[in-house]
């Protein structure tokens, strides 16, 4: 507001603008929403990442500390496993994968900016985010009454198969813990959002988002001694949700095949896998010659298996030094927004379906490596 | 140097950079994501029964309904080794005989209209099993693989004829009479195995029958097929005109009998009289 103001006074008003917006976007937040609501539509989406690098610069000239962490150190490697995964057999260059690693890199080089009080304002922005994905996803599902057929109507980048609203269920965590702090509207508008979420998880027919929210909410309630009934009782609802979608077992026969394919493929290019994206490429010929499901598959459905196979061990090294960095970066450290568990939904999630072709990976894993540093500062009693 | 500034700015370029350069990275990103990137749809325009031995044009359109885009959709044609097909509009390479026709990047809601013709060998018979299968040879933008297998009866349509090369006979030496008749398969499919009757008779004796095409006496109870634009000469050999013999009647025909196939029973006939006084009759 001081800033219009200052700008409204003229040439001399320029400079105090100036100022206000470099005092707003001193941290990471502006940049960091302005990015991920862009990302809500496939229109807009392209543009995050501009945006976001321009609303990223106060912050970036404000930096004034000159050593890298281990987190930065971590996500550098993991750009650089990207490309050295390139050296596969099976690597198809497309400027669109590379994409989304770049963003993760400057996102978690930015988090290092947070300020007090953060962490809350990204928990309130996701549940924003998430409610700007679910609506047009709802809209286009009441229409088409097909979940593959409305996420792909939707138009929201983050949301390719009925799979990926699992990213929301990995923010239940958060998103309760919201709750439980603030009282009145924002209460009630957070449980309205995760009772859309349910109902939108069911229609969708997604198992793995019911069994993350589950889980994540389930642990995070079971540390904490009024919430323990709450979190056994919600996961108990879960595993008679999951069981009540009724898909049976195909699917993971399926997935097991494609994760017997994964190995396979690990196997046989063990140092920088197959190449980012190859998967698609080489999978099939690990296949039984009857697949289970005869669609054609471009990811695992396992973030370490489709690690393994597509950057092989040096990318494999990378993560595993990403997550190191995390909890370090963690340990120790009391906030009110516990990251661990949101990292075992996410962990559960990435095991039987995320793929680091999904945008939201990328954005929901740098958001998980940096925060610890957007929750410092922060009073709270529970453990990370 | 800053470290960490030069680090953060250059991720940050890079960020936008890649962004900037590769202007549809969500929907790319995004499209790869499918399980079906492409969805390609294959419909066959084929006749009801296929004529060996003659050309027969059929068409086919290879559709994509999307979401991305086919970069290399290729068609690939069977239909047994008695068949050859050739491309007429649609394909931007056809290779034979592996029978791999390339087609033009297909975009998403978008349909090619391919124009072939296949030829069956003219003696073909039965069923013809054709077979198309289109796909995006781009694997990573996940083939859409599409599949069809017809099979259409086959009716041989032969049209034949039989005609005197020489009306007049020729008379042998020792006094006998001679008539070739011509009996031709105009197609366009073969006949095979057809029925030959001879129906000439003579007063005299038995009228002989000798196959002089191909310069064994004994083809026409061996004929196997009779192809399209060939023929036999058959040479028929009667016992010369007589008291005991005034009229002799050549007759020949032709009609292929197979199953399932209808043919016109084709055939010549004439009756040959002579004046002929018996010495002191009058």
């Amino acid at each position: 507001m001081a800033a219009v103001e200052g700008l409204m006074r003229g040439p001399r008003g320029l400079a105090s603008f100036a100022r206000a917006f470099g005092a707003a976007c001193g941290g990471p937040l502006p940049a960091l929403a302005a990015m991920l609501i862009l990302q809500c539509h496939a229109t807009t989406a392209p543009w995050s990442f501009v945006v976001m690098v321009v609303l990223a610069l106060p912050a970036w000239w404000r930096d004034d500390g000159a050593r890298l962490s281990l987190v930065d150190a971590s996500a550098l490697a993991i750009a650089l496993a990207f490309a050295v995964s390139g050296l596969g057999p099976g690597w198809r260059f497309d400027g669109a994968n590379a994409v989304p690693v770049a963003g993760f890199v400057a996102l978690v080089l930015l988090a290092r900016h947070a300020r007090q009080g953060d962490a809350a304002r990204v928990v309130a922005l996701l549940a924003v985010v998430a409610l700007l994905q679910l609506v047009p996803a709802l809209v286009a599902y009441t229409r088409t009454g097909d979940p593959s057929l409305a996420l792909r109507d939707a138009a929201v980048p983050w949301l390719v198969v009925p799979n990926d609203l699992a990213w929301m269920a990995c923010a239940w965590p958060w998103w309760i813990a919201l709750a439980r702090e603030r009282a009145g509207a924002t209460r009630i508008a957070i449980v309205a959002l995760l009772a859309l979420q349910l109902v939108a998880f069911v229609l969708f027919g997604s198992r793995i988002a019911i069994a993350a929210a589950a889980v994540g909410t389930g642990y995070a309630l079971l540390r904490d001694a009024r919430g323990r009934w709450i979190g056994a009782g919600a996961l108990g609802l879960a595993a008679a949700a999951t069981f009540a979608l009724g898909k049976g077992v195909a699917s993971l026969e399926a997935r097991m095949e494609l994760w017997r394919a994964a190995w396979s493929l690990f196997v046989a290019n063990p140092v920088f896998g197959l190449g980012a994206h190859g998967f698609v490429a080489g999978y099939r010929e690990w296949m039984p010659a009857i697949p289970v499901d005869p669609r054609v598959t471009p990811w695992p459905h396992s973030l370490p298996l489709e690690l393994l196979a597509q950057w092989g061990v040096v990318g494999f090294v990378a993560v595993a030094l990403a997550l190191v960095a995390s909890w370090r970066s963690a340990r120790g450290r009391r906030g009110r927004y516990a990251l661990a568990p949101v990292a075992i939904a996410f962990a559960l999630v990435a095991c039987v379906e995320a793929s680091a072709m999904r945008l939201w990976v990328w954005m929901f894993a740098a958001l998980l490596l940096a925060w610890p540093r957007l929750d410092e500062g922060q009073e709270g009693t529970e453990a990370p | 140097m800053n470290l960490r500034r030069t680090t953060t700015a250059t991720a940050l370029l890079a960020a936008a950079l890649a962004s900037v350069a590769a202007p549809g990275w969500s929907d790319t990103l995004r499209l790869q994501g499918y399980y079906d990137y492409v969805d390609l749809q294959l419909g066959l325009q084929l006749p009801t029964v296929v004529v060996p031995g003659e050309p027969t044009p059929f068409g086919l359109f290879a559709e994509n309904a999307g979401p991305g885009t086919a970069d290399y959709p290729v068609l690939l044609l069977s239909g047994g080794n008695n068949m050859q097909i050739e491309g007429v509009s649609g394909c931007t390479s056809l290779e034979l005989p592996q029978r791999t026709c390339a087609l033009a990047p297909l975009v998403a809601n978008w349909a090619h209209v391919l124009r072939f013709r296949f030829h069956l060998e003219p003696f073909s018979r039965g069923i013809v099993v054709f077979g198309a299968a289109l796909t995006s040879e781009a694997v990573d933008t996940n083939p859409g693989n599409e599949l069809q297998v017809v099979s259409i009866p086959i009716v041989a349509e032969a049209e034949t004829r039989v005609a005197f090369v020489d009306v007049v006979p020729e008379t042998l030496v020792d006094g006998r009479l001679a008539w070739t008749v011509r009996v031709d398969n105009d197609g366009p499919s073969a006949a095979i195995s057809p029925f030959v009757y001879n129906a000439s008779w003579a007063y005299g004796g038995l009228v002989d029958v000798q196959c002089t095409s191909n310069g064994t006496a004994s083809c026409p109870d061996q004929m196997n097929y009779l192809g399209p634009g060939s023929g036999w000469n058959i040479r028929l050999v009667a016992p010369p005109l007589s008291v005991d013999n005034p009229e002799i009647q050549v007759g020949y025909g032709v009609q292929p009998q197979e199953a399932s196939n209808a043919f016109d029973n084709d055939g010549v006939w004439l009756v040959y009289r002579d004046a002929f006084f018996r010495d002191g009759f009058e």
